[in-house]
């Protein structure tokens, strides 16, 4: 990546790789939170289960107990009337209803737990019956009857349940003996218990109608039996027993598992669900504040990359402002904002930042006084050092308003350093001039000398190097007068005497001075006269006059194709006088002219066309000209531009005199 | 015409020697020192005088002002030589007492004619 690679000491933690364990620690609390469910759902489970079986057992104790009392009170209530018959003599068989049908109705009406009496003598005979059919038939055979012949007095005996074939419901036996004083038995009292009793019993105990309640005999068959039909697995159901030895019977209350544990179901699926929501929305926010969090973290990366990355662009910054060249301050109107650079409080003489603001603000106007933008202002710096002792500094500033608030930005330039340099230069190459000319000067006189004194006595091989040497000698000793000459115009100590001069005299002068060098480069120079009664006169120096348009004539003809002629003239205007140098060579590239009068500057042709020179001749010229006033421009038309018909007409304008004294006076 | 030359340069005075020898209307003296010029100021005449400014001390400016504190060289014309060509260089020789001022370098051959033309 971009970042790991420009900040490779910068370690980006990863999201994910920490992040792994998560799904884990989920899934590991899950399968906790689970198992604990169902262990606790368990244990709920065998709690219920035992208490429904504790129930059960409290329900089966309570019927049997009240079947137990209900029967013994039964029997009690009986009393009376099996003493009537211990002592009762049996000889009146024959009329039963007569002497004990009454006390015998009475008590299947009084004693609510006997709906029916049969009364069977020794012999099974039943003799009274409140069911009339019954009488006459012999019951000797049936258990309870001889059960309850050998039992004492007082006691009774529960028998088997019997389908009645009249009603074809179940009817329970129960029969007591009829016991004489002398302990003689005299037969049996038998009643049943219908299932209306036992429903009556058990009405009173508010059992659960889910429940199942069974009332066996000592065989096993059923004697009562109320609600759903038991199941007979036991794993289906949760039965309690309850024996009753004494009478026979056997309570049997059963409860199928599913009713006996619905509010047990009923209850865990509840917790379920609400443990399950809450265990969902516990996972939820769980993952959720993770995928915060690892966005977070995220983020706190990013930040902290963005930190790195802005502290280090600050850093860059800081290093750029504190190292740069220039002097810089930057303050504001409010006082927070103090910032300067090394060179400015070098400049400033200050040691620190609010020193440093302090001293530029006394050196500027106020700031409230500053028009917006870019403002320039020489400020004059008390020396503080003898190395910034001549240096002249300028404070650029720039106001803005940033938030209402005022800022200024000074850059403190220092002006001197380039003018210094430049100035070294020069009086580098003024003093090198000096050395150069003193013997330049000697040579190329003594050239000349030679050349003009024993001109018959050199042999023509010699005379040539003469020549060469004496040219050449010459031309150097141009470049350093040209070299001279720009230094005094920079220095403004060129000196100019003006005097007047007529167009026509300056025109002819430049023509006899410049003929010889037009012939010697076979270049015709022709001057165009100037009608007499036109002839102004202009306030010139005439000798910078005539070096105006020798430099002028001299490159037109050093360009001009040999046989051609250099046009030369002037012409008289209303307010000026425009002298005009023409020639037919190859003219000024249209990517030149811009740099034509530059000094020294890349040669303007290419190197077949190029003339020698020093590169100066323009650049003086153009000075010469604008130091008397006056402007110089060219036409051009460049081969090199694909012009045929090529040349340069270079034009030079100066105010004539006359008209100047006008306009003075 | 009597013509004193004066400049420390010696190749510069030989070589004026040399272009002047032949003009029979001339009559040059050279001198590369300003002590000798000086001296020879006190005993000579010169119609004209062409001193070189920048010399060892004493230089053109010294011998121009004993020059012109001399009765004698009233009516002599006193040229200097320099190669400072600014303006206000030429003003201060002529207030000094200068009645030309030639730049250097010039041509040993037109010197003749410079001295007939301002003599």
């Amino acid at each position: 990546m971009l970042i790991a690679e420009y900040f490779p000491g910068l370690e980006v933690r990863r999201g994910r790789s920490f992040s792994a364990g998560f799904p884990f620690v989920m899934l590991c609390i899950t399968i906790i939170f689970l198992a604990g469910a169902f262990v606790l759902a368990l244990a709920d489970y065998r709690r219920s289960e035992a208490l429904m079986q504790q129930q059960l057992r409290h329900f089966a104790e309570l019927l049997s107990q009240s079947l137990e009392s209900s029967l013994s009170v039964a029997s009690v209530k009986m009393g009376g009337l099996l003493d009537d018959f211990s002592y009762m003599p049996f000889e009146f068989r024959g009329n039963i209803d007569g002497i004990y049908g009454k006390q015998l109705r009475d008590t299947v009406i009084n004693i609510e737990q006997i709906d029916s009496l049969l009364f069977i003598d020794d012999e099974g005979t039943v003799i009274w019956a409140t069911t009339e059919p019954l009488v006459g038939i012999n019951l000797s055979d049936r258990s309870y009857f001889q059960d309850a012949i050998g039992l004492p007095r007082g006691a009774f005996t529960v028998g088997k349940p019997i389908v009645s074939r009249g009603t074809g419901r179940r009817l329970t036996p129960i029969a007591w003996p009829i016991t004489g004083w002398s302990g003689d038995v005299r037969g049996v009292i038998a009643s049943s218990l219908g299932e209306n009793y036992f429903q009556e019993l058990l009405s009173l105990q508010d059992f659960d109608g889910d429940m199942s309640v069974r009332i066996l005999a000592a065989d096993g068959s059923t004697a009562f039996s109320a609600g759903p039909e038991a199941p007979n697995s036991p794993s289906s159901s949760i039965t309690a027993r309850r024996s009753l030895d004494n009478l026979g019977l056997d309570v049997q209350i059963s409860l199928s598992r599913s009713s006996a544990l619905q509010s047990y179901w009923q209850r865990t699926i509840a917790f379920a669900i609400v443990a399950a929501v809450l265990f969902l929305t516990v996972l939820i926010s769980a993952v959720w504040s993770r995928m915060q969090s690892v966005r977070l973290a995220a983020s706190l990366d990013r930040s902290e990359i963005d930190r790195i990355k802005i502290e280090t662009a600050k850093r860059e910054f800081d290093a750029i402002f504190e190292n740069v060249g220039d002097g810089l301050v930057v303050f504001d109107d409010a006082g927070a904002l103090r910032r300067s650079n090394r060179a400015a409080r070098r400049y400033l003489g200050a040691e620190d930042d609010e020193i440093a603001v302090t001293r530029i603000r006394d050196l500027l106007p106020p700031l409230n006084d500053m028009p917006p933008g870019n403002e320039l202002y020489k400020v004059k710096l008390p020396v503080r050092s003898l190395e910034d002792a001549h240096k002249t500094i300028q404070c650029r500033v720039m106001k803005l308003t940033i938030y209402e608030t005022a800022i200024a930005y000074c850059v403190l330039e220092d002006m001197s350093a380039e003018e210094r340099l430049a100035e070294t230069r020069m009086s580098f190459i003024t003093s090198v001039n000096h050395e150069l000319r003193t013997p330049l000067t000697s040579l190329s006189g003594a050239l000349d000398l030679l050349r003009d004194r024993f001109d018959y006595e050199i042999p023509p091989g010699a005379k040539k190097l003469v020549n060469m040497a004496s040219r050449n000698a010459d031309r150097l000793l141009v470049l350093v007068n040209d070299i001279l000459t720009l230094q005094a115009i920079d220095h403004q100590q060129l000196s100019i005497h003006r005097e007047p001069i007529r167009v026509s005299d300056a025109l002819s002068e430049a023509l006899t001075t410049n003929a010889g060098y037009g012939l010697a480069h076979d270049v015709h120079l022709v001057a165009t006269s100037l009608p007499e009664s036109d002839d102004p006169f202009l306030f010139l120096d005439r000798v910078r006059l005539q070096q105006i348009l020798a430099n002028l004539i001299s490159n037109a003809i050093k360009y001009s194709p040999s046989g051609s002629e250099v046009l030369i003239g002037a012409h008289v205007r209303a307010d000026d006088v425009r002298f005009f140098v023409s020639d037919k060579g190859p003219g000024v590239p249209a990517k030149a002219i811009h740099r034509i009068f530059e000094r020294f500057g890349e040669p303007i042709h290419s190197r077949d066309v190029q003339a020698g020179g020093t590169g100066l001749g323009l650049a003086i010229t153009r000075e010469l000209v604008s130091r008397q006033g006056g402007k110089i421009c060219f036409d051009s038309f460049a081969k090199a531009d694909g012009v045929q018909d090529s040349g340069t007409t270079f034009f030079v304008t100066f105010q004539r005199h006359d008209k100047m004294e006008l306009k003075t006076a | 015409m009597k013509v004193l030359f004066m400049d420390d340069e010696a190749d510069i005075r030989e070589l004026i020697e040399f272009a002047i020898m032949v003009e029979d209307d001339i009559d040059a003296t050279f001198v590369g020192s300003g002590i000798e010029a000086i001296d020879l100021l006190k005993e000579e005449h010169f119609d004209l005088l062409l001193l070189d400014v920048m010399m060892p001390p004493p230089d053109g400016l010294e011998v121009l002002r004993v020059a012109r504190a001399d009765e004698k060289f009233r009516a002599s014309t006193i040229v200097m030589c320099t190669a400072r060509t600014s303006s206000e260089a030429e003003e201060e020789l002529r207030k000094l007492g200068a009645d030309h001022v030639l730049h250097k370098p010039f041509k040993p051959l037109k010197l003749a004619e410079f001295i007939r033309s301002v003599a």
